[in-house]
């Protein structure tokens, strides 16, 4: 089986703010700007458990608007500013070139400094510099490369990057007569995967705190679909909802962390009802006899969009968390679910059926025009990430299953296999605010 | 559940069903094997009973008789629903079918002869759709099911039902065959 996935309409497509990658192609280039990240210079004694610069190599190839060039193709490794001849990597067709170093940090024992200079060949400037400080072991040392590496992103493209972002997903693996679900973590590049969570009962609804450090999801608990609610640093569990003889799922964390927003049939129908994380209060939002779930939160905590078939089929309508005053937003195709704002919130993403084909549509607030961004041979929704640089998505080649990172100019940059009969619906976090 | 395990959890249910119909277990149980299958060598039987005495036998098959015809009649049930425990459904849709009702037709006749009898109605969606939409499609279902048994005059009580959106499926495959066959409300008998 084969991903057929089609970019129907890219960059065009949504404001520069969010596809800004067409300003960083700035003067005029088509395609991936093409960056040297010169292998760091070490101080004599350190043997680091990670290497920095191969993972900012890594991440900046995956975000698929960047091609860093292997070292090995290099006709020189500059140590400093004074050793660069701007004409070599001019030859090597290069638009910017990264200097970086590891020093120890005098003032604090077991700590490093890591720090960069970039320049731009074309005007052979220097462009910035950055610099963090962490210690050595291996976490730190990614958490440091993925942090340089949204740096020199968001300096060259003007937009914030997504590599301190997390993404979870779901595997089930057939054992015997029962099926078992895992929840794995890991960074948004696709290293550094966990299992935190692993049952028998099927898990649905992953979402991610606006600081990354709890999950919820839904799940089967003694026959009921209960929403639990997951400190990743502990493992701690938290009943979000219970109720019983109820199906209770789909949580969404306000932006601020203070409230979830979920769905439930304790008053007897899907209606979506938000908690009070402080004081454990539940208020309902929505009254309706139709199916009213799949919550997601506008960027500013004030509006929350759901999927409703109250009006026949199932639609993106928005509510008013303060009043409750519910409009319809889509009106094309006749399924549209699962909608989710853009971290400008200016756009609504939802999972939208056109001519019996499932697509990945954008709604523009401003005008209220949808357009397709992606459309997909088989049902697999995609995850975005928070800059809608990148979607992820799960899917099975030649058998096995594979999670794939596709570009917004539709090229795979990355494919991982994954151990398991197959994958649910991944889900990218927010950025870490 | 596996099919097998359900069948076998309807075949556990008769058995009891069945003796609390009146008299031990044991006797129903064998009196419904003779009368089932030995047709030609109970005649020679009775020939010589009536011979015995005559006047006697009317009171006592009346009973048996009832007896031997409502335990026929819940065997057949039992048979008839074993290949009728799952309801399909349309693309999108929760209505009943013209032919689920046939196959639930069955069960409401078997709930109702068996007031004691718990059900679960158990709701599933194809993958296709998102998974929290197919959750309430699926238990939408489920309901559109409970509620066409207690037009049945099943008793509200004796049905539960739970959403198993696309979690579950029938068919692990993803061609339209596969679809159909995950799109169901599974009856399960506790």
């Amino acid at each position: 089986m084969n991903i057929k996935f089609l970019i129907l309409l890219v960059a065009t497509i949504m404001s520069p703010s969010i596809w800004a990658i067409d300003i960083l192609v700035t003067e005029g280039k088509a395609g991936a700007a093409k960056i040297s990240i010169v292998p760091f210079e070490q101080s004599a004694p350190l043997t680091l458990a990670l290497n920095i610069d191969e993972l900012i190599r890594l991440n900046l190839n995956q975000s698929g608007e960047f091609l860093a060039l292997d070292p090995a193709n290099m006709m020189s490794q500059p140590r400093s500013e004074a050793d660069i001849y701007f004409r070599n990597w001019s030859l090597l067709k290069q638009n910017f070139l990264i200097l970086g170093d590891v020093v120890v940090n005098s003032a604090k024992p077991g700590e490093v400094r890591i720090s960069i200079s970039a320049f731009n060949v074309d005007t052979s400037k220097k462009m910035f510099e950055e610099f963090v400080e962490t210690t050595t072991d291996e976490y730190s040392l990614r958490k440091a490369g993925n942090e340089l590496s949204d740096r020199i992103y968001e300096h060259i493209t003007g937009v914030k990057g997504i590599f301190q972002t997390k993404i979870a997903f779901v595997t089930r693996e057939i054992v015997g007569n029962d099926t078992l679900q895992k929840i794995h973590i890991m960074d948004a590049n696709g290293e550094n995967v966990h299992v935190v969570y692993q049952d028998t009962a099927p898990i649905i609804s992953i979402t991610w705190s606006h600081d990354l450090k709890y999950i919820a999801y839904a799940t089967v608990k003694n026959g009921n679909w209960v929403v639990l609610s997951q400190r990743l640093a502990t493992g701690e569990h938290f009943v979000i909802a219970d109720y019983k003889n109820a199906t209770n799922s789909a949580p969404a964390f306000s932006p601020d962390g203070r409230y979830i927003a979920f769905q439930s049939t304790k008053d007897g129908n899907y209606e979506i009802y938000i908690k009070d994380l402080v004081t454990s209060d539940v208020r309902r939002l929505t009254r309706n006899r139709a199916i009213d779930t799949e919550p997601s939160w506008s960027p500013d905590g004030k509006k929350i969009v759901f999927t409703s078939d109250r009006g026949g089929s199932a639609q993106v309508y928005e509510a008013d968390v303060s009043n409750g005053r519910v409009v319809r937003l889509t009106f094309d195709g006749k399924y549209n679910a699962k909608p989710s704002y853009s971290a400008d919130g200016r756009y609504v993403v939802t999972v939208s059926l056109q001519n019996d084909v499932y697509s990945i549509a954008a709604l523009d607030m401003e005008t209220g025009k949808m357009r397709i961004i992606s459309s997909t041979e088989f049902d697999e929704s995609p995850s975005i990430a928070p800059n809608a640089s990148n979607l992820i998505y799960a899917t099975k080649k030649n058998g096995k299953s594979v999670l794939s990172w596709v570009s917004m100019d539709g090229k795979i940059t990355k494919s991982m296999p994954v151990d398991a009969h197959d994958i649910r619906e991944p889900s990218w976090s927010p950025y870490n605010n | 559940m596996s099919k097998s395990l359900l069948i076998k959890a309807i075949a556990l249910t008769a058995v009891v069903a069945l003796s609390s119909c009146g008299g031990p277990a044991v006797k129903a149980d064998n009196t419904s094997s003779t009368g089932n299958n030995n047709d030609t060598t109970n005649t020679d039987l009775d020939i010589e009973e009536v011979k015995m005495d005559p006047l006697v036998l009317p009171v006592v098959d009346e009973a048996a008789e009832a007896k031997m015809k409502a335990e026929q009649k819940a065997k057949m049930l039992m048979d008839a629903i074993a290949d009728n425990m799952t309801v399909y459904f349309k693309f999108d849709q929760s209505a009943v079918t013209a032919e689920a009702r046939d196959s639930l037709d069955l069960h409401a006749e078997y709930l109702n002869l068996n007031m004691d009898q718990q059900v679960v109605l158990e709701g599933h969606a194809d993958e296709r759709g998102t998974p929290e939409y197919n959750l309430g499609l699926s238990e939408r279902r489920a309901n559109a099911v409970a509620a066409y048994l207690r037009l049945q005059g099943v008793n509200k009580a004796q049905i539960s039902i739970i959403a198993m959106g696309e979690e579950s499926p029938a068919d692990f495959g993803q061609t339209n065959a596969a679809h159909a066959k995950n799109r169901r409300v599974e009856v399960i008998y506790q």
